[in-house]
């Protein structure tokens, strides 16, 4: 299925909680399982799509697996090496091939640093890595990436606040790809910018793809957009992974409950094409208290009394090795809901 | 009846490179109970344009804007240009609300979501006890969609997703039930299935209330959905004003039909070249004489250089292209 591909990413059960303090005393009241048990595999030159609810953990996820906070456990190989393992300066130099796009580009670019100077930093962090010895030729560099991201020329000495949030956007995608990384983390980097913009930084981000060869996962809700550039995707719900599959298998044959109401929540670019929306009831849960057996349990549609006590585990349905779901009914639902009378 | 009504409305800023104009002259009309819909490419001005409403530009590289905004709601009618700052805090949450685009830096990094929360029930309501203002904030966290809500209550933004601290802004928005929403990118950042909720909230609140929303978005599926009436902004000036159907179907300006273009669809093939706009927005500071969109457009001409106003093609259907008309056809 991967033709031969090169496995660069691996991740093995991968956890990252976050304890929660409060009351008088600050006491330890819980923690926060914002990845509870993750596991996929990313070839290179793939794109793997993370969708999910706000707050199941997809921003945790891709900061653990570029080692920005350490995971609680479980496992992260790049290219054959534990991140966990290697030293400081290893994991330095690591960090070069593995960039990441942030979804709040206010809060991940410093407002006393110009345009130019942000872009210049991971060439001078990274001194020695790369052709760009001296500032002037990093300044055509970077004037040659400013224009690549669609922004104009006088940006380079301009401050992050004199850009509306969407230009901001296009800075962060800059200065990931300056050093033409292998693996970029891309946490929602176009849900910031209107359809013109996103469909230019779409082929911009497909054209790098395909040239530099790189692996994007690529974190994002818009479920339109995901499947337009994501080969596989993994659906999240509460920290965990509910359904993987092939992307155009995903959207034709969904088998999860949470992932069929996600499709059907798609709103139509259409006035004329509204339908009827399968609204899922009920509170998101408490990450700090996930509900026992299947988290989605209490807002699913078909949940029955097994749900309530046994977590599913996340299997092949019909041997397709490629088309994981978790839940314990899914044949059966999915039988069901191919049936035309059921629609 | 409207009762927000733009006026060539002019916004500047001071730069380190001199004065530039983020809005030129916008117009455009607000309906009691109905939803209009700012869309336009990432710089546009929807957001000075909201900022420019609440009188919220940021200091002191914001000037005072000119032009008019008149609030009318039947008994009550001033322009809000011309109040002086005391009356903004009146104004503000109780007549307009708005929900901002960038909840980390609109939401106050020390103080709890309750407090902050708390905080705007008591300018308005000060005669409600510290335990029904209690209630009523946990209420409107669980009406949002905050899972725990009674815990949440006493964290600080940093410790939220980035969807759960723009729920939190919605619900302060809607914490004093105002007569205008005014919602930035409101659901941006939120999936599509609490993103299907929340729309639905927004729209229970503007039936209960009448409340009339501007709704900032470029997701133009949730347009679809949501809005009445459609305003689409280019570089600084509106290009298109017209009712949701009319501008999915019947688009003039060729800036909408770009835009429209655009979308990636359920069926566009995977990693296929999607159609784009070429180009780019022209600095705000070399802004070429007439359209704005020359520069990109497929059917610039001589004459586009010509100062352009808006020309009505239907009723309540407005296109800033003087060209619309030799254009409009062949695509119809
Ligand atoms: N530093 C932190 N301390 C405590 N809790 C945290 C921290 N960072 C994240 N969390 C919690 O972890 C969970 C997952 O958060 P995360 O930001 O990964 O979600 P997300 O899927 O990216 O959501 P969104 O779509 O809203 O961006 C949330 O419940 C969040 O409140
Ligand atoms: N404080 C400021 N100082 C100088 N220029 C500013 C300032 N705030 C905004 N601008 C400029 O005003 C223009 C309009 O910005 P605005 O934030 O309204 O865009 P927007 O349409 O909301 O875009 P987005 O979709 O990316 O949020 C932009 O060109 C921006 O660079
Ligand atoms: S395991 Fe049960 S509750 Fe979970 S998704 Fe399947 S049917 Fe629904
Ligand atoms: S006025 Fe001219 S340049 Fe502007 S949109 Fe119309 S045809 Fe294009
Ligand atoms: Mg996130
Ligand atoms: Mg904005």
């Amino acid at each position: 299925m991967n033709d031969g591909k090169k496995l660069l990413l691996s991740v093995k059960n991968l956890k990252k909680h976050f304890p929660i303090h409060g009351g008088v005393f600050y006491r330890h009241m819980g923690n926060v399982h914002a990845v509870d048990g993750i596991s996929f595999d990313v070839h290179q030159g793939e794109t793997l799509g993370l969708v999910g609810e706000s707050g199941c953990g997809k921003s945790t996820l891709g900061k653990a697996l570029l080692h920005l906070h350490p995971p609680t456990g479980g496992t992260v190989e790049f290219e054959g090496v534990d991140i966990d393992t290697v030293s400081v300066k290893r994991l330095r130099e690591m960090r070069k091939e593995m960039q990441m796009i942030f979804q709040d580009s206010m809060e991940s670019l410093n407002p006393r640093m110009s345009v130019g100077s942000i872009l210049e930093e991971p060439f001078i962090i990274h001194k020695g890595e790369h052709e760009f010895d001296t500032a002037e030729m990093r300044k055509t560099e970077i004037l040659r990436i400013l224009e690549e991201v669609g922004l104009h020329e006088s940006a380079f000495d301009k401050y992050p606040h004199e850009f509306s949030g969407g230009q901001r956007q296009r800075i962060g995608i800059a200065r990931a790809i300056a050093l033409k990384p292998k693996l970029v983390v891309c946490d929602e980097p176009v849900s910031a910018l209107d359809v013109s913009v996103q469909s230019q930084v779409l082929n911009l981000m497909v054209r790098l793809q395909k040239e530099m060869n790189l692996t994007y996962i690529f974190i994002a809700h818009n479920l339109s957009v995901v499947k337009y550039i994501a080969d596989r995707i993994c659906v999240m719900y509460l920290g965990r992974v509910v359904e993987a599959a092939e992307s155009q298998a995903l959207y034709e044959k969904p088998m999860h409950p949470y992932t069929q109401a996600l499709i059907s929540a798609i709103p139509e670019p259409d006035p004329a094409q509204q339908k009827e929306k399968q609204v899922l009831e009920g509170d998101v849960p408490s990450p700090i208290k996930p509900p026992p057996g299947c988290h989605f349990h209490p807002r699913c549609p078909h949940a029955r009394e097994k749900c309530k006590e046994d977590a599913p585990e996340l299997r092949s349905i019909d041997g397709n090795e490629g088309h994981q779901v978790s839940c314990h009914f899914a044949e059966e639902l999915f039988a069901k809901a191919a049936k035309p009378e059921s629609r | 009846m409207a009762i927000l009504t733009v006026k060539n409305l002019v916004t500047t800023f001071q730069t380190d490179r001199g004065s530039v104009r983020a809005l030129d002259g916008v117009d455009f009309t607000l309906e009691k109970g109905r939803t209009l819909g700012l869309v336009g490419e990432s710089g546009c001005g929807k957001s000075v344009t909201s900022l420019s409403i609440m009188r919220l530009l940021p200091k002191p590289s914001g000037n005072s804007p000119e032009g008019e905004i008149i609030y009318d709601d039947g008994s009550d009618r001033f322009d809000i240009l011309k109040e002086p700052t005391e009356n903004l805090l009146k104004i503000r949450g109780r007549k307009i609300a708005m929900i901002f685009q960038d909840p980390l830096t609109s939401l106050n990094p020390v103080y709890t979501v309750g407090y902050q929360l708390m905080e705007t029930l008591k300018v308005h309501f000060s005669k409600m006890s510290s335990q029904a203002m209690f209630t009523r904030a946990v209420e409107l966290l669980t009406d949002v969609g905050i899972p725990a809500p009674e815990q949440r209550i006493h964290e600080y933004p940093h410790q939220l997703s980035g969807g759960m601290r723009q729920r939190v802004m919605i619900a302060i928005a809607l914490a004093c039930e105002p007569d205008i929403l005014i919602a930035d990118e409101p659901t941006t950042a939120l999936d599509v299935t609490i993103q299907a909720q929340i729309l639905d909230l927004m729209r229970n609140l503007q039936k209960k209330n009448d409340m009339a929303i501007l709704f900032i978005t470029h997701d133009l599926g949730v347009v679809a959905e949501m809005c009445d009436d459609v305003c689409v902004m280019y570089a600084g000036k509106v290009a298109e004003h017209a009712p949701v159907e009319e501008i999915f179907n019947h688009p003039q300006h060729p800036y909408t039909k770009g835009l429209l273009c655009s979308i990636p669809k359920l069926d566009t093939e995977q990693k296929s070249k999607l159609f784009e706009i070429e180009g780019m927005v022209p600095d705000l500071f070399s802004m070429p004489e007439g359209c704005r969109f020359q520069n990109r457009c497929p059917y610039a001409a001589e004459k586009c250089t010509q100062p352009q106003s808006p020309a009505q093609v239907k009723d309540g259907h407005e296109v800033s292209c003087i060209r619309h008309g030799e254009i409009g056809r062949n695509e119809e």
